[in-house]
């Protein structure tokens, strides 16, 4: 298929906001590839060209793209950067360019979206010697063969920027109405496998019992069940009937697979941390037996064998180099909860069975290795729970979980039969999408963060102006980083790529026509800097608006 | 079996420094009447010729086509090693280009070959409408000239001269050469100084090159040996300025 089809499909997605219409395109869309790029389409269409349980990036940053874009069109970089400051984005400016082009080439053979797809993934693939005027190539063939329209969204696709209003959830629900299948399945397949492409095309070509088939393996992380809110232990345990109730440590949630005798470890966002933490890997390979499984647990940092605070686990997770001095200065403990897959998947086990074998095959022998402190709350002992609770929080753990002990594993949900006690009050994951240039002595710094939440279309909407809650060194790594996201800057205001996610705490939510969601925060204050954390992580104004009638 | 040899590696050498800063992969292919390579740059915007023909060698064997999938930095730098009167013997071997450099030692460079989908590119048949020869020295000083005002170039041939020019925002250059050749009409065309500068590279190929232009087309610059066995050429693709 030529790569022109799927722009058009971008231009029609770019031109509504409304979810159902949005999924009625693509679902149509996806009817009519005869071809074999459903699969590539699909990852594509949310923006990239690798499945969510992948880590590879294009890793392609604004410059290398400018630099290719001046050769293909044929003006200076310098011209090209200011199209792009006047334009406010990059493809819009990309196509505006390649309108008027001077340059003209041999032979136009359209692109295809095979051809667009496996460039970029090429691209990924490049290290060492001379990578980066191989990257330049790469783009520049990829751009040379271009219409305008097509530039524009090759160049945002190069940069992870798409910008057309299409998430994960879009894209499942067009794949279960193009090829007549039931949601559930569709979800349930994709957090298994954690590949909408591969979701696609087995609904494409088996339908749902071919999709019923598809199954989590180690190897590939799954996204993580999550919790909701408790609006209190006694309420919470009577509606389970029977609860596993568990401390609630204050640390990274992580997912640890054995594959072929080969261990690797993923954080909640699917990033694999394996080499920065050699010392979890080599407890695993010790305390747990020698067949392919999927653990799941929380690490925690220590001082002296106590807990300390979980921003000093981030260094550890970001390491690269000098991890040993990292072990020495950071020691880890782990904390295991859950397993999913032992010799064969278990998600589909009861909880409590679950936690019986994780209890059966861990050895716990090892000071650092824990399994979650547990006990079965029923009606009859609310008050074991209770102190459960206390002693978490004067050991400076966050709260407790409360688990339905008869429940499956079900990845990627976040229901009622998962929930957090905590002793803070809630606090809002939102993402910086733009900047004020401080004023004094923070003239050199961003010092004020324009941070926003997703929609129900996983649009971004901004919330609130934050300012305060940030010390020297936090204000000057957040500069940085958003010099390195930049898309445009105007006057002293900048605008960003959504990358930097942050905690912010506030005192109340108000109304505000001021900002794009209509409410907004008052004296919010970055409480962290969640490097932890990515984008599908962040809020939404769906629960915004529940905490607002709170 | 394919084993080349040649007493002058500067051929070699100068060739490749212009393929090289163009395309970054190349195939080049063998047969009984000598080497040959085509290859168009990623952007669509350059083609290249190159044919060393059997006279050319020294020595020269090739049972069957071969077909050489190089990476041109790597052969590059690996030619840059040979020194000026080094003579050079081409081989292949499993997987394998192997360069040796006969001098004072005898030094042998194996480089991998690569794994890549190749289609020969075949160039767009054109009738210039006006061809002359120009002194490669000339045009490569032309170059350094116009290069301080400007990215862009126009070249321009009419009865009497050759004009190579440049419009910057901060001034203007330009070179004239009386060609004193029989033209009878004008051509002009606007291209890349960058790409032109690539070509020019090949410094020590050829004294005199060929030029061919038109309105609006490409440039054809064709740098040929005295003796006729081996020719290195270049079509590049015009600018063509908009209104705004």
């Amino acid at each position: 298929m030529n790569y022109q089809e799927l722009v058009d499909v971008y231009i029609r997605l770019d031109s509504t906001t409304k979810r159902l219409e949005k999924t009625e395109i693509i679902a149509n869309f996806f009817k009519t590839i005869e071809d074999d790029s459903l699969y590539d389409i699909c990852l594509l269409i949310l923006g990239g060209v690798f499945p969510a349980w992948s880590d590879k990036e294009l890793g392609i940053g604004d410059k290398l793209l400018i630099q290719a874009i001046s050769k293909v069109v044929g003006i200076s970089k310098i011209s090209v950067e200011e199209e792009i400051n006047a334009q406010g984005d990059i493809g819009i400016a990309c196509e505006k360019l390649f309108s008027k082009k001077q340059q003209t080439t041999f032979f136009l053979k359209p692109l295809t979206v095979n051809f667009v797809f496996s460039s970029l993934q090429k691209l990924a693939d490049i290290s060492g010697n001379n990578s980066t005027n191989k990257k330049i190539s790469i783009i520049t063939e990829l751009l040379s063969l271009a219409s305008p329209s097509e530039a524009k969204y090759i160049s945002r696709t190069i940069i992870e920027v798409l910008r057309i209003g299409v998430g994960e959830g879009i894209v499942r629900d067009a794949i279960s109405q193009a090829f007549n299948v039931d949601k559930k399945i569709t979800e349930r397949s994709h957090m298994l496998t954690n590949d909408l492409g591969l979701v696609a095309d087995v609904a494409k070509k088996e339908g749902e019992n071919g999709l019923k088939k598809l199954t989590l393996t180690p190897g590939k992380p799954v996204k993580p069940m999550l919790a909701q809110l408790s609006s209190g232990i006694k309420e919470s345990i009577k509606e389970m009937g029977k609860a596993i109730c568990e401390t609630k440590y204050d640390g990274i949630r992580l997912q640890i697979h054995r594959k072929n005798n080969e261990i690797a470890i993923f954080t909640r966002r699917l990033e694999n941390i394996t080499l920065a933490m050699p010392e979890i890997v080599k407890l695993i390979e010790e305390c747990l037996p020698h067949f392919d499984f999927i653990v799941e647990g929380e690490v925690i940092a220590t001082k002296n064998g106590k807990p300390i605070s979980f921003q000093n686990i981030l260094h550890r997770v970001k390491r690269k180099y000098n991890i040993e001095e990292a072990i020495e200065n950071v020691p880890l403990k782990i904390f295991l909860f859950d397993v999913l897959f032992y010799k064969k998947p278990m998600i589909d086990e009861p909880l409590i069975e679950r936690r019986n074998l994780l209890e059966d095959i861990v050895d716990l022998s090892n000071d650092d290795i824990n399994l979650s402190k547990k006990i079965i709350g029923t009606c009859e002992n609310i008050p074991e729970i209770e102190s459960l609770f206390e002693e978490s929080i004067n050991e400076n753990h966050e709260g407790i979980m409360i688990k339905d002990s008869k429940e499956p594993y079900i990845p990627g949900l976040r229901g009622k039969k998962m929930l957090k006690f905590k002793a803070e009050p809630e606090t809002l994951d939102v993402v910086v999408v733009g900047g004020t240039r401080g004023l004094g002595k923070r003239g050199d710094f961003i010092g004020s963060y324009l941070v926003a939440l997703k929609d129900e279309n996983d649009e971004l909407k901004t919330i609130a102006h934050v300012a305060t809650g940030l010390d020297d060194e936090t204000l000057e790594y957040l500069t940085s980083k958003m010099k390195e996201y930049e898309i445009s800057q105007k006057d002293n205001k900048i605008f960003v790529k959504p990358k930097i996610i942050l905690e912010i705490a506030y005192s109340e939510i108000v109304n505000s026509p001021e900002y794009e969601i209509g409410y907004s925060l008052r004296f919010p204050v970055v409480k962290s800097v969640r490097k932890d954390k990515g984008l599908d992580d962040i809020d939404t104004i769906e629960r915004l608006k529940s905490m607002y009638k709170e | 079996m394919f084993k080349a040899e040649l007493s002058d590696s500067n051929i070699l050498k100068s060739s490749f420094d212009a393929i090289s800063s163009i395309v970054d992969e190349v195939q080049i292919q063998t047969d009984s009447e000598g080497m040959r390579l085509d290859a168009l740059d990623r952007s669509h915007i350059t083609f290249v010729h190159l044919e060393l023909k059997l006279s050319l060698f020294d020595e020269y064997v090739c049972d069957e086509p071969e077909k050489i999938n190089i990476d041109t930095d790597e052969l590059m730098k690996v030619l840059k090693r040979s020194k000026s009167d080094d003579r050079v013997i081409m081989s292949l071997e499993e997987g394998n280009f192997i360069i040796t450099f006969e001098g004072e030692a005898k030094r042998q460079f194996k480089i991998r070959l690569i794994d890549m989908e190749y289609e020969n590119p075949t160039p767009p048949d054109i009738e210039h409408p006006t061809k002359f020869e120009v002194p490669f020295s000339l045009l490569k000083d032309s170059i350094n000239d116009i290069e301080i005002f400007s990215e862009k170039i126009s070249l321009k041939v009419d009865s009497e001269k050759f004009t190579a020019n440049a419009e910057g925002d901060f001034g203007d250059a330009s070179v004239e050469y009386i060609h004193g050749e029989k033209i009878d009409t004008e051509a002009s065309s606007l291209f890349s100084l960058e790409k032109i500068r690539q070509m020019l590279k090949a410094d020590k190929f050829s004294d005199i090159a060929i030029i061919k232009l038109g309105d609006d087309m490409p440039l054809n610059l064709t740098l040929k040996m005295i003796s006729e066995d081996g020719e290195l050429s270049f079509l590049l693709a015009p600018r063509i300025e908009t209104d705004d």
